[in-house]
């Protein structure tokens, strides 16, 4: 019998499907959350420190390094810092390459999120595979979608999986015309498969968890965005990718090798809601409608709405990506010089999880003197803590261990955390005392 | 991309980087191959390929997997394994909850694993994680080739009409 005196912990000591290691510890005393807190405990990887002494040319093969999933991100803010540092224009058609390769990445990326990682919780699996035998065709669509945002990244990157292709100013090769043409037809193929992706996303239940969020995104100027502009809010704040450090403050927590991030003093969220739901109308006309066809009223402060947005971010990568292979040309030079001078070069970008930030101080060699590297999973931490109090109060903590334990795996799967990355996978430990 | 294929799968540490010696192995032997025939299989080492690893297995008629195995008691012992004998170690290394295990029994509920199918494991010293190989795991790797040849040609046997076409990733 559950009486208000009853005081429960619960303790997930490794929370399954999210990328990297953690654990959530929660103690409910009195029906009322006493303690709540994220742990992350994968050992720190000081990648920041490797990186000094080097040049800044190996960047974009190094900072791959950082994450499997999303190197392409990591890649994109270094360069963009040094060519920032350098006033490099790496014109028209680099900056469309990016972007292309770009969308590989999120749509691999969304792709593995939503059918391998959170789905199988809206259906009640333990897992892809127990929810592949009675759902098999909604994940081969998955699959696909994954392999086609791999197919993206290899065109330009030569490998899907910490891509070589990538330099300073540019590309180390141009692809082919041919091959261009050949995953334009890949492009337009899926396309069905995005935007069913997205009815199917939009269309599975969740709970009603609204909340008033602070979001930050890129405002890039004229385009949904991923590779450029300032830093914007839905509170009507807008700073330069060089004033990051004088909003964005990050602090140790006991407990956690991330650090946490606090943006004026306040938890914030980065990633495909806070994008989709400052740039709603930076999307082609056809991925908009299909984004207000939904019934979802957007912006939207339910992070269960992650997965429609990471759907529509598929849809509108592939879309995107259709159009700028429409005028395919080989270039003459796949890439520019860039010659950085002594300084302090800032760069951010959308990785998939949201905005990845770095810095670099390069001397007069080109060797990195200091480094620093914010990514999104760290900003989004004192988020999740936030939504994990807000989303278990509302399901009812009176509830049974287990139903806490998955409704806060659930919660916590909504950001898509990529602990790796902020360590920088998780265990959960609750308490009812 | 051949029908047959052999994925080393592995990491830069110590024993784990048996699956890339292997590879490093077979590509060396299908070098000194007669020139104008056709390699028997194509190889590729893989990275904790996670889900990636159904793409490297899709389309293909014969795939054997080599990777290392946690020591159980002797080092360099070659296990021959199983979709189900994976089944029991899943989650266990991988960090994103989708390794080799996950990807495999993946593959086989969906019907993408190939018509034959050769899981081999090696067990890894007890120490594991160094800079080199130990003696004992690298000392595994000829025995390896030897029962790949013979696998690949025995399923061979059933398909001869398949191509032989070779190709190289890493």
């Amino acid at each position: 019998m559950v009486t208000n005196t009853r005081t429960v912990a619960v303790h997930v000591p490794v929370l399954a499907r999210v990328e990297g290691e953690g654990a959530l510890h929660l103690r409910i005393r009195d029906s009322q959350i006493e303690e709540l807190r994220l742990e992350i405990y994968e050992p720190p990887r000081l990648f920041e420190k490797f990186l000094e002494g080097r040049s800044y040319e190996e960047l974009p093969e190094l900072v791959a390094r950082i994450c499997g999933i999303c190197p392409v991100a990591y890649q994109m803010s270094a360069i963009n810092a040094v060519e920032s540092l350098a006033e490099t224009d790496p014109g028209p058609w680099v900056k469309a390459m990016r972007r292309l390769m770009y969308y590989g990445e999120w749509i691999q990326s969304h792709a593995l999120h939503i059918h391998l990682l959170a789905a199988p919780d809206f259906f009640g699996y333990d897992s892809a595979i127990a929810m592949a035998k009675d759902h098999p065709r909604l994940v081969r669509r998955g699959m696909r979608l994954q392999d086609l945002g791999n197919a993206l990244i290899r065109l330009l990157g030569a490998r899907s999986i910490h891509p070589v292709g990538v330099k300073m100013g540019g590309f180390h090769r141009a692809p082919a015309l041919k091959e261009a043409t050949a995953l334009k037809v890949q492009l337009e193929d899926a396309l069905q498969d995005a935007e069913d992706l997205v009815a199917w996303a939009a269309g599975v239940g969740v709970p009603a968890r609204d909340q008033d969020v602070t979001l930050l995104a890129l405002d890039e100027p004229g385009n949904y965005p991923i590779l450029d502009g300032n830093i914007a809010s839905n509170r009507g704040q807008s700073f330069a990718v060089s004033e990051f450090e004088e909003h964005i403050f990050e602090h140790q927590v006991a407990g956690s090798t991330a650090l946490f991030s606090l943006f004026d003093h306040q938890p914030y969220l980065v990633g495909p809601l806070a994008r989709l739901n400052l740039n709603l109308d930076f999307l082609p006309e056809s991925v908009r409608k299909l984004a207000v066809k939904t019934g979802i009223h957007w912006p939207s402060g339910n992070m269960f709405h992650s997965m429609t947005a990471r759907a529509i971010e598929i849809c509108y990568g592939i879309t995107d990506a259709i159009r700028i292979l429409e005028d395919y040309g080989e270039p003459g030079h796949a890439s520019v010089p860039v010659r950085p001078p002594e300084g302090v070069g800032y760069g951010a970008t959308e990785a998939p999880r949201g905005l990845l930030w770095h810095k670099y101080e390069l001397d007069g060699k080109g060797l990195i003197r200091s480094a620093r590297i914010v990514p999104p999973t760290s900003q989004n931490q004192a988020r999740i803590e936030q939504d994990l109090q807000h989303s278990l109060t509302a399901f009812g903590l009176d509830r049974p261990d287990k139903e806490l334990q998955l409704h806060c795996e659930q919660v916590i799967r909504n950001f898509d955390p990529c602990i790796s990355c902020a360590t920088h996978f998780l265990r959960l430990s609750t308490e009812r005392l | 991309m051949s029908y047959w294929r052999v994925l080393g799968i592995g990491s830069p540490f110590g024993d784990d980087q048996l699956g890339w010696h292997l590879v490093s192995a077979l590509e060396s032997l299908l070098g000194t191959t007669e020139s104008g025939t056709a390699a028997p299989f194509s190889v590729m080492a893989l990275d904790r390929p996670g889900s990636g690893l159904i793409q490297a297995l899709t389309g293909a008629q014969g795939v054997v997997v080599v990777d290392a195995l946690q020591h159980m008691g002797q080092t360099g012992r070659i296990h021959r394994l199983t979709v189900a004998d994976l089944a029991q170690v899943r989650g266990c290394f991988s960090c994103h909850s989708f390794g080799v295990a996950e990807a495999l029994a993946l593959a086989d509920e969906l019907d993408l694993l190939p018509e034959h199918l050769l899981i081999l494991g090696v067990e890894m010293s007890a120490s594991a994680l160094g800079d080199e190989v130990s003696p004992a795991v690298a000392a595994a790797v000829p025995e390896l080739c030897v029962l790949i040849n013979q696998t690949v040609t025995e399923w061979h046997s059933h398909w001869p009409g398949l191509d032989r076409e070779v190709k190289t990733c890493v």
